[in-house]
């Protein structure tokens, strides 16, 4: 399963000239190296340790996976948005797994504790957002990239706008906006 | 981004740096007369978003739940106990994933199968697994699956190091229709002799199916039966376990007996879960009823026997039932291959040599004359393939108690099929067949058909829903293309219609029965739609945007 770095210099470049299957190529080179990182976590903090951070997790896998010679800012910012895309929707895919799940009940009880962990109101939550994010995306591909980065990513205001390439108070206002926007459509 | 959005960005931040008293004016000022996007700012700035914390945090209790719960919890390339190599994940079911993996030490390919996320995150199962390894691990039997190591994660759970199978399981085999009596005879006795070394340590298997009988092709040209997956996928409410409240019914309920649906486990029930995969093996279906009549009494009594209702009425010990039966079936295939042989030379005097090749396979094939979906079990643990795209659920019916039927569901069109054997198509066409369905179209169009092709034609029940007038439409063709019928059901939403095809061979023709009335005679089917799919029911849009049928049965028979 070693990827080879040279695939992800390849990965990125496709992304740059914007390839649509590059999202779901990216899904499956990131997501696995993701899970990887995730479990590695688990395994090494034990019970006692704190919740999954998501920038912990892309910046590491951006340290493993980008050569160094190919660190240049427009690399960096398509990894990482590449990343945050693809915590998006292994969110996304899990909410709905958890909906399908609920559906099943019928045929299969879910352990108590198992259900305590994610509520079926949240995986729902999750989802009204993404589809939100999606109808933001229309009118501002730029405003949703920073929510990606800085919600699903969990990266601060500043980190966002180096891996944008732009001004942190220009992500800081895109940030209110979109926020606030996605607010009046879920909340209202 | 669009400079209208650039804008109303730009504002909101502007009137964000001020007191709030001094928005409005500086609105009026920046908007002149632009009130769409003053409103627009306005309506932004009033939102709350700071009290309930509206996407203040990364949503990492999703993301650590997602991570957890991504089925593979073992990574690619991690080494367990300093010697497995993990590789990939082969199955997940229920709360265990099973990954194939390579023993560096001893350089060969092994099994590991662990808990996943929640199995693990329930402290019963996980102690639950131990036992059960812990007890595994003393079988040493051919015909169970040999637990070579185990071990702990980094998290406590323990996971199992499991001799990998290099065959198929009989699952497989059985996809295609049921097996010689010689083959099911074999199968069915070195499954006995496991289950009772299993039984000799006071345990049970608990979840015996097809899919966890796995046949390995020795060199000899014989076959070595070897049993998997023991009660570790599925495990069931435990009357020793006050603190569990739940019942795990995951996965196929087919073949469990009677009181294992209230949680009670024994001997006696695998051996009622090998009674129907013998049936199975035979008929094609895990059911007594479709044994076929030349296997007798002889094999029928002790089949019966195992499927006692009450546990303390079947046979105790599965070696001995098991041979008891497998003998029985080989005598069965005997005597018929020496009738048959009979038969033959006395064909032979008169000069005629038809059917000298075929009688060998006629005793398999007389054992399949019955395929059928019942009820409310998922067709694909019928031993159905599904093609195309469609949903399956069970329906519930509340009035009465328990489930009865299975309903399709598409925006498109598909179908669940079996595939009949090149002997049984030619049987159904030399003797006549019947097929019987019982089904409720719900919205566009339901099928039910048997192709014979290459060697026949292929005969339909089509109907629709017709949303104009509130009712179901018959569509089957009399003439290819050309004339189709338009024979029209009355549709009350709970309505089951019982349809019923038959097939005469002489006439070479099928008659259609529609709620015991003939609506339709002289069908000779058709041969431009021909496929491979056997028996075949399904949905399909027509006039509609979705479609829908619950079936109650399908069943197709070949006259004895």
């Amino acid at each position: 399963m070693q990827r080879n770095p040279a695939e992800i210099t390849v990965l990125l470049r496709q992304m740059r000239s914007g390839e649509r299957a590059a999202v779901d190529r990216a899904m499956e080179v990131l997501y696995p190296e993701l899970r990887k990182l995730a479990y590695g976590q688990f395994q090494r903090e034990g019970a006692a340790r704190d919740l999954l951070q998501p920038t912990a997790l892309v910046h590491e896998a951006y340290l493993r996976l980008v050569v160094q010679e190919d660190q240049n800012w427009q690399n960096r910012a398509h990894f990482f948005g590449a990343a945050a895309r693809v915590m998006r929707r292994v969110l996304v895919d899990y909410a709905r797994a958890r909906g399908a799940r609920k559906r099943e009940g019928e045929l299969s009880a879910v352990p108590l504790e198992e259900a305590l962990a994610v509520s079926p109101e949240r995986a729902k939550e999750l989802l009204a957002l993404d589809e939100a994010l999606t109808r933001l995306e229309a009118i501002s591909p730029r405003q949703a990239r920073v929510v990606e980065l800085h919600h699903f990513a969990g990266m601060s205001i500043e980190e966002t706008a180096e891996a944008m390439g732009l001004n942190p108070r220009t992500v800081d206002r895109d940030w209110e906006a979109a926020r606030r926007w996605l607010h009046r459509e879920l909340r209202s | 981004m669009s400079d209208y959005w650039d804008r109303v960005t730009a504002l909101l931040a502007a009137a964000r740096m001020l007191e709030p008293s001094a928005r409005g004016p500086f609105l009026d000022a920046a908007c002149g007369d632009g009130a769409g996007i003053r409103a627009e700012v306005e309506s932004l700035l009033a939102q709350d978003v700071t009290s309930d914390g509206f996407l203040a945090q990364p949503p990492t209790d999703l993301i650590e739940a997602a991570f957890q719960d991504s089925a593979e919890t073992l990574a690619p390339g991690q080494i367990l106990n300093g010697r497995y190599f993990v590789e990939d994940a082969m199955a997940s079911g229920g709360q265990a994933v099973v990954y194939r993996a390579r023993d560096q030490v001893l350089s060969r390919p092994v099994v590991i199968k662990v808990l996943n996320a929640e199995g693990r995150r329930n402290e019963w199962l996980r102690s639950r697994l131990r036992q059960e390894m812990e007890a595994l691990a003393r079988i040493d039997h051919p015909g169970v699956v040999g637990i070579l190591d185990t071990g702990q994660l980094a998290d406590g759970s323990p996971f199992l190091v499991i001799q990998y199978i290099d065959g198929v399981s009989l699952r497989e085999i059985l996809r295609v229709g049921p097996i010689g009596a010689s083959r099911a005879a074999a199968i069915l006795r070195q499954a006995g002799a496991a289950l009772a070394a299993v039984h000799a340590l006071s345990m049970s298997h608990r979840d015996l199916k097809p899919e966890n009988i796995m046949l390995q092709s020795l060199s000899d040209g014989t076959e070595a039966v070897k049993l998997i997956d023991f009660g570790i996928a599925k495990i069931e409410r435990s009357r020793s376990e006050p603190g569990t409240t739940t019942v795990m019914l995951a996965g196929t309920v087919r073949y469990m007996a009677p009181e294992q649906f209230d949680g009670d486990n024994s001997a006696a029930s695998d051996i009622f879960s090998l009674a129907l995969v013998a049936c199975e093996m035979l008929s094609g279906f895990p059911d007594l009823r479709a044994l076929p009549a030349s296997l007798g009494r002889q094999v029928r009594r002790p089949l019966e026997m195992a499927l006692a209702f009450r546990p303390q009425e079947r046979p105790k010990d599965a070696a001995a039932w098991s041979a008891q039966v497998a003998n029985r079936i080989s005598s069965a295939g005997r005597h018929r291959r020496l009738l048959f042989a009979v038969a033959g030379c006395v064909v032979i005097a008169v000069g005629l040599t038809l059917a000298l090749v075929r009688r060998v396979d006629r005793a398999a094939e007389e054992t399949s004359r019955i395929i059928e979906k019942v009820g409310a079990f998922d067709p694909l643990a019928e031993g159905f393939q599904k093609h195309n795209e469609i949903n399956g659920t069970v329906v519930d019916n509340a009035e009465r108690t328990g489930y009865e039927a299975w309903r399709v569901s598409t925006s498109r069109w598909g179908y669940y099929f079996r595939l009949l054997s090149e002997g049984q198509k030619r049987r159904a066409l030399d003797r006549g067949w019947k097929l019987a369905a019982s089904f409720r179209t719900e919205e566009g169009g339901a099928t039910v058909g048997v192709d014979f092709s290459p060697i026949g034609k292929r005969f339909d029940i089509n109907d629709f829903v017709d949303p104009d007038a509130d009712v179901v439409r018959l569509l089957t063709q009399i003439v290819p293309i050309i004339q189709g019928l338009d024979y029209r059901l009355p549709r009350h939403a709970a309505d089951y219609h019982r349809y019923e095809m038959r097939y005469d061979a002489g006439m070479q023709s099928a008659e259609l029965w529609i709620d015991d009335k003939r609506t339709l005679s002289g069908y000779r089917g058709h041969s431009q739609f021909q496929g491979e799919f056997g028996l075949a029911f399904g949905v399909t849009i027509y006039r509609s945007q979705r479609a829908a049928a619950s079936f109650k049965s399908v069943q197709f028979l070949i006259n004895p």
